[in-house]
């Protein structure tokens, strides 16, 4: 009885002997193969003709060498083009996005069943600027007055935006601190992406495009 | 792309090399690999090692590219000529060398069986990885793997050196 049972496990552990081999098998079935190497000679032999496989494999692999430098040339070639393109795609997508401020408000509305908008405009616009509209809104209908328009950062103090920098520049300057933006920012409580965002909303009264670097 | 390419490019050349037998074909097809993988990168959902999911990508287009080619019944005749003693004095030479008659017997095989022994000897992927790879049970790999030693053995004793197994 105790030999039948044994049976289907010595042929278990034969057919992990290849892992073993390469060293990929878990604690457990390495413990486990171990100790039936340890308890069997022809398992042993056998575990040699493996390792003489595996030693064979291993050389035959290493001698097939290594791919030539023209592949590695073709490869980034392709991926410098494939770049190019989307870029230019991109850019395309955002002239065309800035192109008209009201074929960006058209495609917010309902799309009606006869004049589907653009797939760009529908998944971009939609999706993204419909969450931020009011605030999208404000600083394209007031480009007289920008700092007015409520800001999405909460950490920001409800001041001009001149007012801000100011503010920026004379603490940066009396705390013998650079007066990179960023460092000037963090000396006074403020966060990077607060400038960010000041920055987007000063140019947006000029630029059509700036709006979706907003958000 | 270019650490990554940088870091596996060898292996992964090497793996499509052993499916495809051909250089020129193998380096193109690792460009593909690459660039998919590149693509696809997002997708990566870091449940197994990088290498093995390039080297399923590049599993997947070297079989492509063999189903494309018409002449890949290659196998076959290539074990058939192993099978052959030759009576020319190099053959005899060769065959007191066992290592070379083991490699030369190794390239012999089918391209499934090439690529389940370099995946497990040469690659070092453990049984689920292997089966993750090839998209077959893990009973399977182990099955695959024990005849694709029985038919290495078989090659051997055809070229006239017995192991004694199986």
């Amino acid at each position: 009885m105790n030999t039948i049972n044994k049976q289907p496990e010595r042929h278990e552990i034969e057919a992990l002997l290849p892992w073993h081999a390469a060293g990929t098998l878990s604690r457990r079935d390495a413990d486990r193969v171990e100790q039936a190497l340890a308890g069997g000679r022809e398992l042993a032999r056998r575990y040699d003709l493996v390792r003489e496989e595996l030693a064979e494999t291993i050389h035959l692999n290493e001698t097939l060498g290594a791919p030539s430098a023209r592949a590695m040339e073709k490869l980034f070639a392709r991926d410098r083009r494939r770049g190019g393109r989307a870029r230019r795609a991109a850019s395309a997508r955002s002239i065309s996005a800035g192109a008209s401020r009201s074929s960006c408000r058209a495609s917010l509305r309902a799309p009606s069943p006869g004049r589907q908008p653009p797939p760009w405009s529908r998944s971009w616009c939609r999706r993204r600027l419909w969450s931020k509209s009011k605030v999208l809104q404000a600083g394209l209908r007031s480009p007289a007055r920008p700092a007015k328009a409520r800001l999405p950062s909460r950490a920001l103090p409800r001041r001009s935006f001149n007012a801000l920098t100011r503010s920026c520049r004379s603490t940066a300057w009396s705390r013998g601190l650079p007066s990179q933006p960023r460092r000037a920012m963090s000396a006074i409580g403020g966060r990077p992406a607060d400038i960010c965002s000041l920055r987007g909303f000063r140019i947006l009264p000029n630029c059509d495009i700036s709006a979706q670097f907003l958000l | 792309m270019q650490v990554l390419y940088v870091r596996h490019h060898v292996r992964v050349f090497r793996f499509v090399v052993r499916l495809v037998r051909d250089e020129t074909k193998a380096e193109d097809l690792i460009s593909e690999v690459f660039l998919d993988v590149w693509r696809q990168a997002g997708r990566f959902e870091g449940r197994s090692a990088v290498s093995t999911w390039m080297l399923a990508i590049a599993r997947f287009k070297a079989f492509s590219a063999l189903r494309r080619r018409p002449d890949e019944g290659l196998d076959e005749e290539t074990a058939g000529a192993i099978e052959e003693p030759s009576d020319d004095p190099g053959a005899a030479l060769e065959k007191k060398d066992k290592s070379a008659m083991i490699r030369k017997c190794l390239t012999g095989l089918s391209a499934e069986h090439r690529e389940i022994i370099d995946l497990v000897y040469y690659h070092e992927k453990s049984v689920e990885e292997v089966a993750e790879i090839v998209g077959i049970p893990q009973n399977t790999v182990k099955t695959r793997m024990f005849y694709a030693r029985k038919r290495l053995a078989e090659l051997l004793k055809a070229a006239g050196i017995d192991r004694g197994w199986p």
